[in-house]
């Protein structure tokens, strides 16, 4: 580096050093919005794949509803679609996580299609 | 615990989804780290980013606003990316919109100039408190630095823009000709031929004054 390019950074570095504080807060409030977009992407990245992971949950419980109960013949059918019906309507989606409810639901159903 | 850590106040999103179960605290916390080294980054680059902007734009709130543009869009677009890949990236984005700043002006400008009784801004004075002795005490050692520092101005201000950009960069910001090349987006030969410039032009310029 010579003269002219040092002297020049040491000139630089001084008038960096010696930002008002007005400036200084400002540039921090500009660094606080950008890294709010960080955690904003991370819920927006999170809730796109919330769907997708309903309906994988959604599958697993058809499958248990379809095979996993003592049921036989046309009934047995007619019940796991109405189930699959249930589990695959997306203004329910947020109960899919309670598993223990589809549990309850797996066992009630055959009693209440036997009357 | 989430709750016993000191964390940033952007960060408090991040907090909230930790309180839905344990194991998504695990998800979170390369997010939280993300954030965290990005915060370190921008600090760290912020107030140089700030008065390279300021040189080149000439304005204070012009340049805080390419500031806050460009970690913005690097937050948004590339804060995922290796954090090695943060300020060649950074640079180019501040400099694009240094670019279409001035570009916006030269346009503002030549619309303007057909209205009756406008006069631009170099004409009326950007910086109208610049020529505005300062009267407060300085020492004449401050005093003298500021001069220096002033004319320096003056010159970069004077370059054509890719020739600032690249002494600046170079300069300034200490990048090699690798990076500088990648914030400038063009290749290693031409950063060292603006760079070269630069240089010779500035030393005309203040080798007298220095």
């Amino acid at each position: 580096m010579n003269e002219l390019e040092r002297k020049a950074r040491e000139l630089f570095e001084d008038s960096v050093e010696r930002l008002d504080a007005g400036t200084r807060s400002k540039l921090t409030q500009a660094r606080n919005r950008a890294l709010e977009e960080v955690s904003k992407g991370a819920v927006r990245r999170r809730w796109i794949w919330a769907p997708a992971g309903g309906l994988a949950l959604a599958a697993i419980i058809a499958v248990v509803l379809t095979w996993g109960g003592p049921r036989s013949g046309a009934e047995s059918g007619a019940v796991a679609l109405e189930d699959l019906d249930i589990v695959a309507d997306s203004e329910n989606i947020e109960m899919l996580e309670d598993v223990e409810f589809y549990m309850w639901l797996d066992d009630a159903a055959p009693d209440e299609h036997s009357g | 615990m989430p709750s016993s850590v000191s964390l940033p106040a952007f960060a408090a999103p991040l907090l909230t989804l930790q309180w839905n179960g344990g194991a998504q605290a695990s998800v979170e916390e390369p997010i939280l780290e993300q954030a965290r080294a990005l915060d370190r980054f921008l600090a760290s680059i912020e107030k140089r980013a700030f008065r390279m902007a300021r040189i080149a734009l000439r304005h204070d709130e012009d340049a805080l606003d390419s500031v806050q543009d460009a970690m913005l869009q690097l937050a948004r677009r590339y804060g995922r990316r290796p954090s090695e890949e943060w300020r060649p990236l950074f640079y180019r984005i501040l400099q694009n919109r240094i670019r279409d700043c001035q570009r916006r002006r030269r346009v503002q400008a030549r619309i303007m100039a057909w209205l009756p009784g406008f006069r631009s801004d170099e004409e009326s004075g950007a910086d109208e408190y610049a020529a505005v002795p300062d009267r407060s005490p300085l020492p004449a050692e401050q005093l003298a630095v500021d001069q220096a520092m002033a004319a320096l101005e003056r010159s970069l201000a004077e370059l054509p823009g890719r020739q600032q950009e690249a002494f600046m960069l170079r300069v300034f910001e200490g990048l090699d000709v690798a990076q500088t090349a990648a914030a400038m987006g063009c290749s290693e030969g031409s950063v060292k031929t603006h760079y070269s410039r630069a240089v010779h032009t500035l030393r005309e310029q203040l080798g007298v004054a220095w």
